[in-house]
């Protein structure tokens, strides 16, 4: 078994899997959503009721059921267990742990879709898989009929 | 040492949607006016169309840290809330970034009680339901929407047969109507109903030196960029303050009214920079919404009034209402509905299934809600948006679904008319407390039957809405979503100061040189948007303290 990550390193492997890249384009860590996940948990987690250890204790939930680091797992490992993690059923015993992974997802969705000002979404990646070209100003009459496109 | 400031005629407590009304009556009539509000003044360059931007925003001011807890029932544990607040402390209050949609009630709301008896019996009426009709009539309050109409801008067409008379037309045609508008428009016709664009506090066309919208598509949590919005801090706010009579004190957190020997007040004691300060004023309005009212009551104990102001007959708090907002969502394949542009208020309602529209005979609930089909969503909500129970939340998947439905998943919305129960309330919680020690509002509420009934209801006739429009497929939010912004009762208003707290003008029973406006003294919610009726309430409540004064 390898070192044991940090917080950070341990939410980047659950931010890959949130949003993979595949062929529909980049995925949360090359859009920078997973670093914008990583800036912003502390400070959430705190608002949100989410304990700061709650990276740390999903870790060695996935030690003690797989016998490695969650950033160490196959695919399907890591999927399987976040997805009894996002149902609290991931075996952490904890109360927050339903909670902690509703925070993880909200961020990364934040990182991936919101303004690139606040360093993710970057090349607007997340627009770009959306077909969102960006924020205007003006929206004519034509560019909001049905199937029109935007000029 | 407590600072004293000059004496005025009217404090006000908040400058928001409300008592930026007010203070627009009260300085045309002449009156002195100053207004206590926590928060700073806002300008367009405070803001961005950045969605994260407006959640860091709305995570950081005073009323974030001072949210009320929540709980079911007595004897449970009171827990921070789940559902988002949205206010903003600032000059303009939460108006600066809502969608702006202004709709009148229906006549039926203000005497639902005695008209769903008359019509269906007493027993119609949930037994453990505090249903009180209004202490006034639509037709009293119908040139006060009328007058808000006028001040605020509020654009709309004719068409509604719901509507209660008008004694004139809106002052603007209604916003764009978009191809989603107009989907959902004709599709509601081909089921029988009655649709119409909503009215909205935004300027269709250039009005009173303000700007026409540009439907930049962050409407919904952001100030205009072009003061299209009619928020109070751009009509009514500036003209009380060019009459000069209007003083505004910002960073102001109100924490007691006082009250003399006599139980009248005296004015209001704020904290600004760590500093107490009082501010004598001949009359109090307090307008910061619902819970905020009710706190401020409640912390502010004295002699005459031992058990909080207002509070002597056990009422404040009390008939507590919040809306329950259900969504459904609905997927059109292959259309691009271009719902990432414009403004929420660019939408389709309807009333055919709110307020008694609708033979109730063998309905389960009373009352009902609009149905709402709005324009604006932004990128960010749509990738949170709630998804159809076979499509994964995340993962390889979900991406696949995004991408391919960003532009072809609509949604609608419906405001349930909850009734007052017994059992739902605000009190002070005796346990949490905000960053400077003093207890927060604590909310006991919990859906009823009735309610659950209603929102099933709606939620079908949404689901017939978009079949009908061509969904392909349709889905809805899960559990029933509690509306924070939409909250009602606690200072309700009645003729009788053993059932109410303020009397028919707004004022309290116990010390009428106090005003309370605002929604928490609505008998009944209704099943619209709020703040238009918020704001002709306040209109005549402020007149009356006019005439109080004179």
């Amino acid at each position: 078994m390898t070192l044991a990550p940090g917080p950070a390193a341990i939410l980047t492997a659950i931010a890959r899997r949130l949003i993979p890249a595949d062929e529909h384009g980049p995925g949360a860590e090359e859009a920078g959503a997973a670093a914008y996940a990583v800036r912003e948990f502390a400070s959430r987690a705190a608002v949100e009721s989410v304990g700061v250890d709650w990276l740390g204790a999903v870790d060695r939930c996935a030690v003690e059921r797989y016998g490695d680091h969650l950033f160490a797992l196959g695919a399907d490992r890591q999927d399987a267990l976040l997805a009894d993690l996002e149902r609290g059923a991931g075996g952490t015993g904890r109360h927050d742990e339903a909670a902690g992974f509703a925070l993880v997802r909200d961020l990364v969705l934040e990182g991936m879709f919101g303004d690139p000002a606040w360093g993710g979404n970057r090349d607007r990646a997340g627009w770009a898989l959306l077909g969102y070209d960006g924020p205007r100003r003006v929206w004519t009459a034509a560019e909001q009929e049905l199937d029109a496109l935007p000029r | 040492m407590t600072e004293t400031l000059a004496p005025v005629d009217v404090a006000l407590v908040g400058l928001g949607a409300a008592n930026g009304i007010a203070a627009h009556v009260l300085t045309e009539a002449g009156l002195d006016v100053a207004a206590l509000e926590a928060g700073p003044r806002l300008s367009v360059a405070d803001f961005a169309q950045d969605e994260v931007a407006n959640r860091v925003r709305l995570s950081q001011p005073k009323a974030l840290h001072e949210l009320p807890t929540w709980r079911a029932r007595a004897g449970e544990a009171a827990a921070p809330s789940r559902w988002p607040m949205l206010m903003v402390n600032a000059v303009g209050g939460t108006s600066v970034h809502y969608e702006g949609l202004s709709i009148r009630l229906s006549p039926w709301n203000f005497a639902s009680r005695t008209r769903t008896i008359e019509r269906y019996g007493a027993g119609a009426i949930p037994a453990d339901s505090t249903l009180a009709d209004w202490p006034f009539s639509y037709d009293e309050l119908e040139p006060y929407y009328d007058l808000v109409e006028r001040a605020i801008g509020v654009s709309g067409a004719d068409g509604n047969p719901f509507e209660g008379p008008r004694s004139a037309g809106y002052p603007m045609p209604a916003l764009r109507q978009t191809g989603w508008n107009e989907l959902l428009a004709d599709a509601a016709r081909r089921l029988g109903w009655h649709p119409f664009p909503a009215p909205a506090a935004i300027n269709s066309e250039p009005y009173d030196g303000r700007a026409a919208c540009t439907y930049c598509g962050f409407c919904m949590l952001n100030v205009c960029h072009c003061e299209a919005k009619g928020a109070t801090d751009v009509n009514v706010i500036r003209l009380a303050e060019a009459t000069g009579r209007l003083r505004v004190e910002t960073g102001s957190r109100v924490t007691r009214i006082e009250t003399g020997p006599d139980g009248l007040a005296t004015g209001a004691t704020f904290v600004r920079d760590g500093r107490e300060c009082f501010q004598p004023a001949r009359a109090v309005l307090i307008g910061t919404f619902t819970f905020e009212n009710v706190r401020l009551l409640l912390l502010s104990r004295s002699k005459a009034h031992p058990s909080g102001l207002g509070n002597g007959h056990g009422q404040v708090g009390r008939h507590f209402i919040a809306h329950i907002t259900p969504f459904v969502f609905g997927r059109f394949p292959g259309r691009r509905l271009n719902l990432m542009t414009g403004v929420g208020s660019q939408a389709t309602c309807v009333e055919d299934h709110d307020a008694d529209n609708f033979d109730h005979s063998e309905a389960r609930f009373i009352g009902g809600g609009m149905l709402s089909a709005l324009q604006e969503l932004t990128p960010l909500a749509f990738a949170r948006g709630p998804l159809p129970p076979s499509v994964p939340r995340w993962g390889s998947g979900w991406k696949a679904w995004v991408k391919a439905n960003a532009h072809s998943v609509g949604s609608i919305n419906g405001q349930v008319d909850a009734l007052a129960y017994e059992d739902t309330y605000l009190d002070l919680d005796p346990e949490r407390t905000d960053p400077h020690g003093v207890p927060v509002v604590r909310v006991t509420h919990s859906v009823h039957d009735n309610e659950r009934a209603a929102a099933t209801y709606l939620e079908a006739a949404m689901r017939d809405w978009l079949l009908e429009a061509g969904a392909a497929e349709t889905w809805a939010s899960p559990g029933r979503p509690v509306e924070g912004r939409h909250c009602y009762g606690g200072t309700r208003m009645g003729r009788d100061r053993e059932t109410s707290v303020v009397d028919g003008y707004g004022l309290l029973h116990d010390a009428p040189n106090v005003g309370i406006v605002g929604a928490s003294t609505f008998p009944t919610a209704g099943g619209v948007n709020p703040t238009l009726t918020v704001q002709a309430t306040a209109w005549r409540t402020a007149e009356q303290v006019v005439r109080t004064l004179a």
